[in-house]
């Protein structure tokens, strides 16, 4: 048979879905081991017995100078500032999405001016950002929004202008006016579509968010990975790293259920990521 | 018949196309819920308490007419071509336009289903007596269905240049009222013969034919 047409049972496609992740560890546990025997007390691949109890400190014993345990506390200013920021940007991307699917005089007047602003590199904003809003939460906040926004509304926009033309004629030859084919007809199909974008975003939102808690916060995922590099604790960076993932995974994932279970017209036909 | 210069589509003219007819978003009976929300809700164009049961009420009887009652939950994609086209055409005559306009409704359905759809679109016309105006590239389907069958073809062709010459009316013929015909009565299959025969010959004879000119 030739190896395009060869498809793994159901035992062998879970033994090679886990083999990167234990691949992976391995070679940290080796890698640890060959740093370890040179010195003892090595920082940049502690001992993963060691990583995990100090994971286990930071999610369940307070910090003995603030009181709060510190995970939970940095997960919940990181979640606040990444969920108020995408939920903006959403927003405006669904408004100006439609008005630029639906509308072309509106897509005359904004579709380029937003093609340009989406070139404008986000991070260079950052110090912008904090001269005019400060250093509290609003600069991070606008940061995410600044920098998926344009993402947002041109893909948005795009979706929009597929809806079939037939469907935009019938609405018509049924009476609909601009306002109602808006939000009956191009809405409700936008919003399967927001949500798929809005997955493809936070990637970068994660990368603003971080970037912006690096530079100045109080608390925050990323404040505080930037905050002990300085001390070198790779046994706090590598259990915030990995719970930054499982947290972007786990909001990936919720999406993609809300999606199934809202809009389910849209999953009728085939699979999708 | 009165002169109107036409700008945008209205809801005069009832339109169904060869696909995306229908709105995908919506199951079934609320596809004929959305003209009458469009009528008497223009800010939220949804339709609540008695005037929802009343169009409800209305939809169900309109999907036992048109044979989609078992299915008046599922989404349009879960739908054969032939019931979605079923669906496309009673919700354009929710509105009850004066003229339906029908652009290649059949083209993408199997050869049984387009004969039921055949069947169905003439009891429909017949029932209504509406003003029906069918876009086709099938001459049978157009004999079969038509009182009056307009040939659209380019009278000059230009092999190096096909789309140098417009198309244009090159033949109109009259086929008279089929009220009281079912589909399968034969007695307007002469004419449709010579019709059909007429259009070969005109083929035939133009200088610079072109039969192999796509129809368009």
């Amino acid at each position: 048979m030739r190896w395009i047409n060869r498809r793994p049972g159901r035992p062998l496609l879970f033994v090679l879905a886990a083999l990167p992740f234990v691949l992976t560890l391995l070679a940290y546990v080796v890698g640890s081991d060959i740093r370890r025997a040179a010195n003892p007390n090595d920082k940049l691949l502690p001992a993963l017995e060691k990583v995990i109890d100090r994971a286990q400190a930071l999610a369940t014993e307070p910090d003995r100078r603030s009181g709060e345990i510190l995970l939970w506390q940095d997960t919940a200013a990181s979640l606040q500032r990444l969920a108020i920021g995408v939920t903006c940007a959403a927003l405006i991307g669904v408004a100006f999405g439609l008005l630029i699917g639906l509308f072309p005089l509106a897509r005359s007047t904004l579709a380029s001016y937003i093609a340009v602003l989406s070139l404008i590199p986000p991070l260079a904003l950052l110090p912008v950002l904090f001269l005019v809003f400060g250093l509290g939460e609003t600069a991070k906040i606008v940061l995410i929004a600044v920098g998926i926004t344009p993402f947002l509304i041109r893909d948005l926009g795009q979706r929009v202008l597929e809806i079939p033309l037939e469907q935009l004629v019938k609405a018509q030859t049924l009476g609909a006016s601009s306002w109602q084919i808006m939000t009956r007809v191009a809405l409700p199909q936008l919003a399967p579509r927001l949500i798929q974008a809005v997955r493809l975003s936070l990637g970068p939102a994660w990368l603003f968010l971080i970037a912006s808690e690096a530079i100045a916060a109080q608390a925050g995922l990323g404040y505080r990975i930037f905050l002990v590099r300085r001390y070198l604790a790779m046994d706090i960076i590598i259990p915030y790293v990995l719970w930054i993932t499982v947290l972007a995974f786990l909001i990936d994932w919720s999406l993609r259920l809300t999606s199934r279970r809202a809009f389910r017209w849209a999953h009728v036909e085939g699979e999708s990521l | 018949m009165s002169t109107v210069t036409v700008r945008e589509p209205g809801p005069d003219r009832g339109v169904v196309f060869q696909r995306y007819s229908v709105f995908p978003h919506l199951s079934v009976r609320d596809n004929l819920i959305l003209p009458v929300s469009f009528r008497d809700a223009p800010i939220l164009g949804r339709l609540f308490g008695s005037a929802l049961r009343k169009a409800e009420a209305e939809a169900n009887a309109t999907l036992e007419r048109v044979g989609l009652a078992h299915v008046a939950d599922a989404w349009p994609s879960q739908l054969s071509g032939g019931m979605q086209q079923r669906l496309a055409i009673a919700q354009a005559l929710v509105r009850r336009p004066r003229v339906l306009l029908l652009d290649e409704p059949f083209g993408a359905l199997d050869p049984g289903t387009r004969l039921s759809m055949h069947d169905f679109l003439l009891d429909l016309w017949r029932e209504s007596g509406m003003t029906i105006f069918m876009v086709s590239h099938d001459l049978s389907e157009a004999f079969k269905l038509g009182t009056r069958v307009v040939v659209f073809d380019k009278p000059r062709w230009d092999p190096q240049d096909p789309s140098r010459y417009g198309a244009t009316i090159t033949h109109d013929f009259r086929l008279g009222d089929k009220k009281g015909e079912t589909s399968n009565d034969p007695t307007h299959d002469s004419d449709r013969e010579t019709a059909a025969a007429a259009i070969r010959d005109a083929d035939a004879a133009r200088p610079g034919g072109n039969p192999a000119a796509p129809p368009s």
